[in-house]
């Protein structure tokens, strides 16, 4: 799986011009963001990028890896939700990195669960 | 456990063992709507001052009172008297009986759990078949609300061990705590079957 | 677990059986007989309807030859079906399709049923003793709730399963990091005889 982007600081020289970037190479690097950090596949993720009051606001549907359900299930403090949290701070942050635009809000539905048959997550 | 109102589940649980009376109530109301529509439909034909399709409801009096007095079309007034008052009484039955639905509750810290009784009878035949060495056709079990009732036939001339079945039946029936709680009878019946 | 007035579906039917009943009671004695009594109410009644039915012209100088009443009648019957018929579809309802919802600033999250369903199904699947799994999300008392029904093999016991879909729960609770209230519903497969009772060879 390719990595997305390279840092923009590795440039160096500024050059003046407008990067445009259109919504949907926004989604893509979006999907490809939330592939990465949850380890699914990009064909189960959908991105939509709307405006907000001039900022970008992110609709991500995907799955959650989860462990086979049990009492002694091993899942990172917080669940599902701190899973969550956490791609909404990381998709805001890549964004920024990548593609210089501000997000504003992530709203995320769990589509889906993927669950792994060794008993833990990543 | 936190977060579930343990009221939920007994509320929960009480539906799924009852009958809803959706089906009945739906039938109920779609048969009002024509007979209700109709009786419309004749008061707006009487309104007009047309004349009625089958009977307006103008004349309905009048035309009781000439139908019973003339004693020609009395029987039919009496016919249809009997089956209103049969279908009052069915109706009123299923508003009132509880119908319930042949299901058992367990009990469980974490889950509601229903189960239907079929489930229930077919793990005690799996129990007593297994227990007193019988083919699936010799054992026959159903289960009421309170009583868990095996029928044993027995192979002519080969003995059933009533004792194993019992105690392998009542040992199936306290590894789940039934609500209500069950108590199996097993009985062997008298006459036996030849080649089983 | 759907939201129909189960109430409401008795009241219905106890107040249309006894309105039936009351109707062919009074058919019955009118038409036996006997019925003298309530038959003596039928003339006097027939002609006040009739008077009522003359007093009331639509036009008041009699030229149509209409009445109101059966107007009045007719707009009862309207609105009484527009009650029957809203009132058909209103069965069946309340599932959902969230089982988690948390808003935030940062973007609200939504947790699907679908999640539910297959981290659940996955679970209980591969068991010998079930032979099916189904997961659906319901709201019960304002809240999302679970139903999980599941299929057992013939003959299985439902202890063990009961045990395992009470454990399941419990990871899931871990898992959502909320706790959602599960109905689980044991079936068995139908046996080839159909029949009202649990008879089972």
């Amino acid at each position: 799986m390719t990595t997305v982007g390279t840092d923009l600081a590795e440039t160096g020289r500024v050059v003046a011009g407008h990067v445009g970037i259109p919504a949907k190479v926004l989604q893509k690097v979006a999907v490809a963001v939330v592939a990465e950090t949850l380890h699914v596949r990009r064909a189960d993720v959908r991105v939509l990028a709307e405006d907000d009051a001039g900022q970008l606001a992110l609709r991500v549907s995907t799955p959650v890896r989860v462990p086979m359900l049990s009492e002694a299930v091993t899942m990172p403090e917080g669940g599902v939700l701190a899973v969550v949290r956490d791609l909404q701070s990381t998709l805001t942050r890549r964004l920024s990195e990548l593609a210089g635009r501000t997000v504003s809000r992530v709203d995320v539905t769990v589509s889906g669960s993927r669950t792994d048959r060794t008993g833990s997550t990543s | 456990m936190s977060g579930i109102d343990p009221g939920l589940h007994r509320r929960v649980l009480r539906r799924e063992q009852h009958s809803s009376r959706s089906g009945s109530a739906i039938v109920v109301l779609v048969l009002l709507t024509l007979v209700v529509g109709y009786v419309g439909v004749e008061a707006v034909y009487a309104a007009l001052g047309r004349r009625a399709l089958l009977f307006s409801p103008v004349d309905v009096l009048a035309t009781l009172t000439s139908s019973v007095d003339g004693g020609g079309t009395s029987g039919l007034v009496l016919g249809a008297g009997v089956v209103a008052a049969v279908v009052g009484l069915v109706l009123i039955g299923l508003a009132v009986t509880p119908g319930r639905r042949g299901r058992h509750t367990v009990d469980d810290d974490r889950v509601a759990v229903v189960v239907d009784d079929r489930v229930i009878a077919s793990s005690l035949a799996r129990a007593a078949r297994v227990s007193g060495r019988l083919s699936d056709q010799q054992v026959s079990a159903w289960v009421s609300r309170r009583r868990a009732q095996i029928d044993l036939t027995p192979a002519s001339g080969l003995a059933v061990d009533e004792q194993s079945v019992e105690a392998a039946t009542r040992s199936e029936l306290e590894s789940v705590a039934y609500r209500p709680e069950l108590t199996a009878r097993v009985r062997t019946t008298d006459t036996g079957r030849v080649g089983a | 677990m759907t939201s129909s007035n189960r109430f409401a579906n008795r009241l219905l039917l106890f107040v249309v059986g006894l309105v039936a009943l009351a109707v062919g009671a009074f058919l019955v004695i009118v038409a036996l007989p006997g019925g003298g009594v309530l038959r003596d109410l039928l003339s006097p009644a027939s002609s006040a309807l009739d008077d009522a039915v003359a007093a009331t012209p639509i036009d008041p100088s009699g030229a149509t030859g209409g009445s109101w009443l059966p107007v009045a009648l007719a707009l009862l019957c309207l609105l009484l079906v527009i009650v029957f018929v809203v009132a058909i579809p209103a069965h069946g309802h309340g599932r959902t399709d969230s089982v988690v919802v948390q808003d935030d600033p940062a973007g609200s999250i939504a947790v699907s049923s679908s999640f539910a369903d297959t981290a659940i199904t996955d679970a209980l699947r591969d068991r010998r003793d079930v032979a099916s799994v189904g997961v659906s999300a319901w709201t019960v008392a304002g809240r999302p709730a679970l139903k999980v029904r599941v299929r057992l093999t013939a003959g299985s016991s439902p202890a063990p399963v009961v045990a395992a879909a009470s454990d399941v729960a419990r990871g899931l609770d871990r898992v959502l990091g909320e706790t959602v209230p599960v109905l689980v519903e044991i079936t068995g497969a139908s046996a080839v005889r159909k029949g009202a009772d649990s008879r089972v060879a």
